[in-house]
């Protein structure tokens, strides 16, 4: 099968300074992830995890090193680039409050289109579909506080894929939801993956999460510790 | 901006007081200026006014007079009459070149109504005076029963061009032919009745006095110099010059006007910020979502666009209830300020002299008030929101995010 790297981030080092204190959060980070994957990033919290995640997204810079995601050098672009990037390649799902309050389920998820120039009548009808995959076509005019976590969390998801970016980027997406929601969320990462080939990125702690991946990278003190596969995953937890 | 209701009302309340404040002293502003430019209309022609601020009680001890330098002419009831010998004297002083005597008194209309009768002589009174007649003619003979009365008071009587009224003074009881009728503009001024001089005279049994001489003078700058030397003949009359009263009145229009301009402008600062600290607050309780919308592709220019326009938007709400509050304030403000100054500085001509009338200016709102009041509301919006959008739109996406 012909493989195609996604991401690929070569020794990237990331310090931060708090005054003048010095904390190396990635310490030379090598990975690269293929197209189609769910990878995870596994490792406990302070790990890096959150950090790499947000310079592989364009969020952050690495001090030293490179990342490429779907052929651009995201270390060389300009800030205004960098929210071009992250407009139309990268989807975001964070672990909690990820949606606007003040805007509709359907709102949110037209957000990315919106902010991309896409036509209201297109944009609202590609945000129903997507409501539509995620299961949730029926809350569309709920807003945020009407909605269970795991419905937030599978219209953020929604939103995520709005302008069918190359990697859907998840920070710890079922940290605040229970063993159901957390397995439904997967079957539904799953499902979006096999039936659009869409790359998913999930730094996580939860043993649930890293079983349902493709391969898993084990992280610790800003390195990558070892890559597995979730039948080695014993080894890891 | 929805969530926090009562804070936005207070802000918006912020703005609103310092907006309404200014709209009302606005536009007190420009009616206080536009009546002393109808007083300067109205008296356009006559330069001097010489009346005798000595003031009798009319009707006991004639000529035991009590000084009162402060009474004006017209006013309820009347000061002491002018000799008509001061007339021609006055008419010989270089630099006159009208002169038209008037006789001003309380007379009972069709045994109804009580209003202001002026004596005067036609061929004079219409050089000085710049009245308005709507209809029929001014008075053209000075030896028939002629007169002409105010538009208000006819329509409220019933009277017309050609109809016969009936004036009383005392015992004396006149019959009149009405043969025109004028206007003002100021409903209180045209309760008024004007007669020939001398049947005004003979009514109220005197003869060869006035109230008043107007005098008219051949070159406005010499005014002044006119003004003095009657005094200077005269010691015991009074000159009063309506420009000189027409740029105190509108000294004192002003002086109050800035006053209050400034609290309304202490108060719109204030307001500012207000908005300023709303803003500020909004912004960083936002801190989270402004990081989501920056994650998921929103611009700086986006984030700042977001957020100026809710400043804006408070700034625009401001401006509205501040309109509403402004022109309530108008309304409150305007008679105690107009009342007092512009319609008692009217009757100070002495010309259409009911000073007891609760009739005050109707205050003006205009439209380029208005606007000015809403701009005011938007620039303070666009300024207090500028620094807050800018925070917002600045803020670093990975520490926004880190906000919980």
């Amino acid at each position: 099968m012909f493989r195609e790297d996604i991401v690929t981030v070569k020794n990237v080092i990331k310090i931060y300074r708090y005054g003048k204190v010095f904390y190396e959060a990635l310490r030379g980070v090598i990975m690269s992830i293929d197209r189609g994957e769910i990878v995870c990033i596994a490792g406990p919290s302070g790990s890096g995890k959150t950090t790499l995640l947000n310079i592989i997204g364009g969020l952050d810079k690495p001090d030293i090193g490179t990342v490429i995601v779907d052929s651009v050098d995201v270390t060389k672009l300009s800030e205004a680039e960098l929210t071009k990037f992250r407009l139309f390649k990268i989807g975001y799902v964070f672990q909690l409050y990820n949606l606007i309050p003040s805007l509709t389920a359907l709102e949110n998820v037209e957000m990315p289109m919106y902010l991309a120039g896409v036509p209201k009548e297109v944009r609202r009808k590609r945000a129903l579909e997507l409501l539509e995959m995620v299961g949730l076509e029926k809350y569309a005019e709920k807003t945020p506080d009407m909605l269970s976590g795991g419905e937030q969390q599978r219209i953020a998801i929604a939103r995520a894929l709005a302008n069918n970016p190359a990697v859907v980027l998840m920070d710890e997406p079922t940290g605040a939801l229970d063993t159901e929601n957390t397995r439904k969320l997967m079957t539904l990462v799953k499902k979006l993956n096999r039936e659009l080939k869409q790359t998913f990125i999930i730094a996580t702690h939860d043993i649930l999460v890293a079983r349902e991946c493709t391969k898993i990278f084990k992280i610790r003190d800003g390195k990558i510790e070892g890559v597995c596969k979730p039948s080695e995953l014993s080894s890891i937890f | 901006m929805c969530k926090r209701k009562l804070r936005t009302v207070l802000t918006v309340a912020g703005i609103a007081i310092g907006v309404g404040l200014l709209l009302s002293l606005l536009t007190i502003s420009v009616t206080g200026s536009r009546s002393a430019t109808e007083v300067i209309r109205r008296l356009a022609g006559a330069d001097i006014i010489v009346y005798n601020s000595s003031r009798v009680f009319f009707g006991r001890g004639i000529g035991v007079p009590i000084q009162r330098s402060s009474q004006f002419p017209g006013f309820s009831g009347f000061g002491t009459l002018v000799d008509l010998s001061v007339y021609s004297a006055i008419t010989s002083i270089p630099g006159v070149s009208v002169v038209s005597p008037i006789i001003s008194f309380r007379a009972l209309l069709n045994s109804t109504t009580t209003v202001v009768v002026y004596g005067v002589e036609p061929s004079t009174y219409t050089a000085v005076s710049s009245i308005e007649v709507v209809e029929g003619s001014f008075l053209s003979n000075i030896s028939t029963q002629q007169a002409v009365v105010g538009k208000s008071l006819a329509e409220e009587l019933g009277v017309s061009v050609g109809s016969h009224i009936e004036l009383s003074y005392g015992n004396t009881t006149q019959i009149f032919t009405v043969v025109g009728m004028f206007q003002t503009g100021e409903r209180f001024q045209e309760y008024a009745v004007y007669i020939p001089l001398q049947i005004a005279q003979n009514l109220i049994g005197v003869v060869d006095k006035v109230s008043q001489i107007l005098v008219k003078c051949s070159d406005p700058s010499s005014v002044q110099d006119v003004a003095q030397a009657i005094q200077s003949l005269f010691p015991g009359l009074t000159t009063f010059t309506p420009s000189t009263m027409v740029q105190r009145m509108q000294e004192a229009v002003n002086t109050v006007t800035t006053f209050f301009a400034s609290i309304g402008g202490v108060a719109l600062v204030a307001g500012l910020f207000g908005v300023m600290n709303t803003m500020t607050m909004a912004v960083a309780e936002r801190t989270r979502e402004i990081g989501i919308m920056k994650a998921i592709g929103a611009s700086n220019w986006f984030i700042l666009k977001l957020f100026l326009l809710e400043s804006i938007i408070i700034g625009a709400m401001g401006s509205i209830a501040g309109l509403i509050l402004g022109i309530a304030l108008t309304y409150v403000i305007a008679p105690m300020l107009l009342q007092t100054r512009v319609v008692n500085s009217i009757g100070f001509a002495g010309r259409f002299g009911r000073s007891t009338t609760t009739t005050i200016l109707q205050p003006v709102i205009t439209l380029e008030n208005i606007a000015i009041a809403i701009a005011l509301g938007i620039v303070v919006g666009v300024i207090a929101g500028i620094y807050p959008a800018y925070r917002a739109a600045r803020m670093k996406p990975v520490e926004a995010l880190r906000y919980v």
